[in-house]
């Protein structure tokens, strides 16, 4: 729990082998059937188990339920709240196929599609990306030509990515939602005139759809986006974000900028992984000379190619300040030992031209400490 | 265009998958069994079954936990929701053989449904070895 201006705030770490919210269930109450169990594998190992209240969801008419949806996922819980929402009283006449790593690896899952005909498909972004990669052209055009809406959640849609959905769902539009697991129905909803009005901004501009505040806002009026929700209260959600309040043609009025995550642990960028424990492994021989350091990767346009980035603040010790050659000694120390794919360091990486060499500032602190040591984000 | 949402399964038949549509009242009609627990974890290899199971036990009023393909982490949310019952397919319920004892006393079980096209009796045996305080219950399904 982090308490800041005085409000309480949950953190993940607080829902580390906790079971939340398993109080509203009483069986054989009609009340059970708004509940979902939903678990996280969490930063640690440990699931965080949460029992959530679908009823604020139930009844809310949107197009994506009365059309035949496909929902490419990986947890089995998804998918069932997908169910619920589909066949609840009410209901509009339509169809729902949810596919499973089975299905979607089985040589046949063409014909099925095909079969089902759907006109919306719901998938995370790098999910749906290898699933489409089992496509050939023939089998996309038949299995997709009615898909009129894409809807995506997870990480942030890339260049390449709108590309490659594009040429599989040429009649598609494009949505994204913004959702942690956490909060089931989301967190941000699209809205086509936001993109209209921020072009560019599909993936990062939503607007609410749960109270939600800002704390620790930097002097751009980036924060940590809190959300506030029936079993969590307040909830800290690691992810940066800006909150406007601004009239949209929509009706709704604030607008939720989301930045990137804050403390991620694990950081995807140009097909590669940068994560906080192989970070650690990088820094720890060069104890002596890191007081304490933070990360940010982002992709970045270099020679009209998208390359990773790799910015590394460090608060030096006397040792490192004694050397002329701080920067680049660390720069070259991180990159020799950093593993960024299972195979590769990032080392690798830059000679192949896949990622900038890193960049290094040495700092006096860094610029916002929540305690720990590590921050690793990724950024625009 | 159907008069009631379907859910859609994906039935495999010689290894060739087919669908099939479910309605909420066809999943509520199916007979799995007395329910006379709490807490079931709902384990198939098939997720289409796995939610189809555990939309029936919503319709009877009782919160189902649905496995995940994680094993571990389907035994630790079991242990964490304290399940009393299990319901699934005789390859889910091998697959928590010898593993979920690790996570939670077995003898908590008070109920094991299995569903399947074939349930063998030496099968049923071990599943009275590893769960004894648990009545079992074999519902055999057709063939697709």
């Amino acid at each position: 729990m982090r308490i800041i201006d005085g409000i309480s705030y949950r953190t993940k770490d607080d829902l580390a082998g906790k079971f939340i919210g398993l109080e509203q269930y009483k069986p054989g109450d009609p009340s059970a059937r708004d509940l979902l169990i939903k678990m996280t594998s969490g930063t640690s190992g440990t699931p965080s188990m949460l029992a959530v209240s679908l009823k604020h969801i139930f009844g809310k008419s949107r197009p994506i339920y009365e059309e035949p949806l496909l929902i490419v996922q990986s947890r089995n819980t998804f998918m069932l709240q997908w169910a619920k929402l589909f066949l609840e009283p009410g209901a509009r006449a339509s169809r729902l196929l949810c596919l499973s790593w089975r299905d979607q690896e089985h040589s046949d899952v063409c014909r099925i599609i095909e079969e089902f005909q759907p006109v919306h498909v719901f998938s995370f972004v790098s999910l749906l990306r290898s699933f489409l990669e089992t496509f050939n052209a023939e089998g996309r055009s038949r299995a997709f030509s009615n898909v009129r809406r894409l809807y995506l959640t997870g990480e942030r849609l890339t260049e390449a990515d709108i590309r490659t959905f594009k040429s599989f769902f040429p009649n598609a539009e494009i949505e994204m939602g913004y959702g942690i697991s956490e909060a089931p129905g989301g967190v941000g909803g699209h809205c086509r005139y936001l993109i209209e009005k921020y072009p560019k901004s599909l993936g990062r501009a939503y607007h609410p759809l749960l109270p939600v505040s800002i704390v620790e806002l930097d002097e751009a009026d980036v924060g940590e986006i809190a959300i506030r929700t029936q079993e969590l209260g307040w909830y800290l959600t690691g992810d940066a974000g800006r909150l406007v309040s601004e009239p949209c043609v929509c009706g709704a009025s604030q607008t939720l900028f989301v930045e990137g995550r804050i403390n991620y642990d694990i950081v995807h960028c140009v097909g590669a992984t940068v994560r906080t424990d192989l970070l650690e492994k990088a820094f720890s021989p060069l104890r002596n000379f890191v007081e304490e350091y933070s990360v940010e990767v982002r992709e970045a346009s270099h020679e009209e190619r998208t390359v990773g980035a790799i910015a590394i603040a460090i608060v030096p010790t006397a040792l490192l300040r004694s050397r002329a050659d701080a920067e680049a000694f660390i720069a070259g120390e991180v990159a020799k030992t950093l593993q960024v794919t299972k195979t590769r360091t990032l080392d690798d990486l830059v000679r192949d031209g896949i990622f900038l060499p890193p960049a290094v500032s040495l700092v006096e602190a860094l610029s916002r400490g929540n305690g720990k040591k590590v921050r690793l984000r990724k950024v625009d | 265009m159907n008069e009631k949402p379907l859910f859609m399964k994906i039935e495999y038949r010689d290894g060739t998958p087919h669908l099939l549509g479910r309605t909420r009242e066809d999943i509520s009609a199916e007979n799995y069994g007395s329910a006379a627990y709490k807490r079931p974890l709902v384990m198939f290899q098939s997720v289409q079954d796995s939610i189809e199971k555990s939309l029936w036990h919503y319709e009877r009023n009782i919160l189902p936990l649905i496995a995940e393909d994680n094993l571990e982490l389907t035994c630790m949310a079991a242990a964490a929701f304290r399940i009393d019952a299990i319901v699934g397919d005789a390859a889910s319920l091998s697959r928590l053989s010898g593993v979920l004892n690790a996570y939670l006393d077995t003898r908590r079980i008070r109920q094991i449904t299995v569903i399947d096209v074939e349930i063998s009796r030496p099968f049923l045996a071990t599943l009275k070895k590893e769960f004894p305080q648990a009545t079992c219950i074999a519902i055999l399904k057709p063939l697709p």
